[in-house]
């Protein structure tokens, strides 16, 4: 991409172009290319560059009522293909280097969803909802959803070299496809990604 | 993107811009949110055409809760390589910022986005105030950039759910969705500069 603009920017320069047609070319060009091209950071020495999310695993009782409501509202496109009946793939942004948000049912179902429980309402299925989400109440609302992961994309991930820094880190780090998933201060899950990742078949 | 591309080479033309950083911007404009412009479609048509009612680009931002945010501050600068956003640490908060090469700060000359993080300190605010005590952070909400942001027509539509939408500066708005889970719907412009919010 950058060695075109730069030609065209040479044509302009040399008179072979209007100023007009190179604005358009380029504005043309650029949403052809779509995001075709990776952004190349170098990475830091001592640790990863993140560029971008790579994909929200969000769970929750019933992911069809979320599937549904994202890609309704937000125009995230719906991959049929890829819903395995617990989960669906949804996908936004550009065609490459764009994201996913994965409505899940909650990983364990004989377990009650972590935020149900501590209010002591019986688990995922068990409690009020506080509203249907669709117009009472919005104070204090009592989600019944939890994002339990996100994964970035960094820069130039290699498999190995991630694995070593990650030990050095002194983090215990769970391989998963072309990443790894670590525990944040917190215990919250960060899944570190390549630029090849994508989220199918992954966790 | 013309408009952009227009404006870039204003600068280049002026001496404010070297031939590279031209080159160099526009590609990567064009890679990123600027790619998504052959699906951004506006609230109307992609609403006629069922795709949905909004199209979205990019996560804008990921609200991160926690009892400390200083640690969490550390771990995503040291381990991920995000930036922290200078001046946005006000002893309970902290923006963290990370996008592709070439990203700046939305509203510096050069306006590619970036995705913020925002860390901070107490799990109530936003709606966690019952986050369970065995929890150690929470993401209490995400922000998503749509296409063509309008905000008087993306008022219309969420009313028209019955979204109940809440305003949290004029370029977003936050609703809850089936889940009761925090949804923050943003514009291009939604930032920690200038843009305001969370």
């Amino acid at each position: 991409m950058e060695k075109f603009i730069a030609q065209l920017l040479k044509d302009f320069e040399n008179g072979k172009m209007s100023r007009r047609h190179l604005i358009q070319t380029v504005a043309v060009a650029a949403s052809v290319y779509g995001a075709g091209e990776e952004a190349a950071n170098a990475a830091p020495s001592t640790g990863f560059k993140t560029i971008a999310v790579n994909h929200i695993s969000y769970q929750c009782p019933d992911y069809t009522i979320a599937r549904d409501f994202y890609a309704n509202l937000l125009g995230m496109e719906n991959l049929p293909e890829h819903d395995n009946g617990n989960q669906a793939y949804l996908a936004f942004g550009p065609k490459e280097g764009g994201a996913w948000m994965l409505p899940r049912g909650f990983a364990d179902s004989s377990k009650p969803n972590p935020l149900a429980a501590s209010r002591g309402d019986g688990g995922p299925r068990g409690g009020a909802r506080g509203g249907n989400g669709r117009g009472s109440a919005p104070e204090r609302p009592r989600t019944t959803a939890l994002i339990d992961h996100i994964a970035f994309t960094v820069a130039n991930f290699d498999k190995s070299r991630a694995e070593a820094v990650l030990k050095d880190w002194g983090l215990a780090a769970r391989p998963d496809g072309d990443s790894f998933h670590v525990k944040d201060p917190f215990g919250f899950d960060v899944q570190i990604s390549g630029n090849g990742m994508n989220a199918f078949g992954n966790r | 993107m013309e408009a952009f591309v227009a404006q870039m080479l204003e600068k280049f033309e002026k001496g404010k811009l070297s031939r590279r950083k031209l080159i160099e911007t526009i590609a990567v404009a064009a890679t990123t949110v600027y790619g998504g412009a052959k699906a951004t479609t506006s609230v109307g048509a992609a609403a006629a055409n069922g795709r949905g009612s909004f199209r979205t680009l990019l996560v804008n931002h990921i609200s991160y809760s926690c009892p400390d945010y200083r640690k969490p501050r550390d771990f995503y600068t040291d381990l991920m390589g995000v930036d922290l956003v200078e001046k946005s640490d006000n002893g309970k908060q902290a923006v963290l910022a990370f996008g592709p090469k070439g990203s700046t700060p939305l509203n510096s000359p050069y306006g590619i986005p970036v995705t913020h993080v925002y860390v901070r300190n107490g799990l109530g605010v936003m709606g966690l105030s019952d986050a369970p005590k065995n929890v150690g952070a929470v993401v209490n909400h995400i922000a998503y950039t749509i296409a063509d942001w309008d905000q008087k027509k993306v008022l219309e539509e969420l009313r028209k759910r019955g979204l109940n939408p809440r305003e949290d500066t004029p370029n977003s708005y936050h609703v809850m969705d089936p889940d009761g889970y925090d949804l923050q719907i943003s514009g291009i412009k939604m930032s920690a500069f200038g843009g305001g919010g969370s």
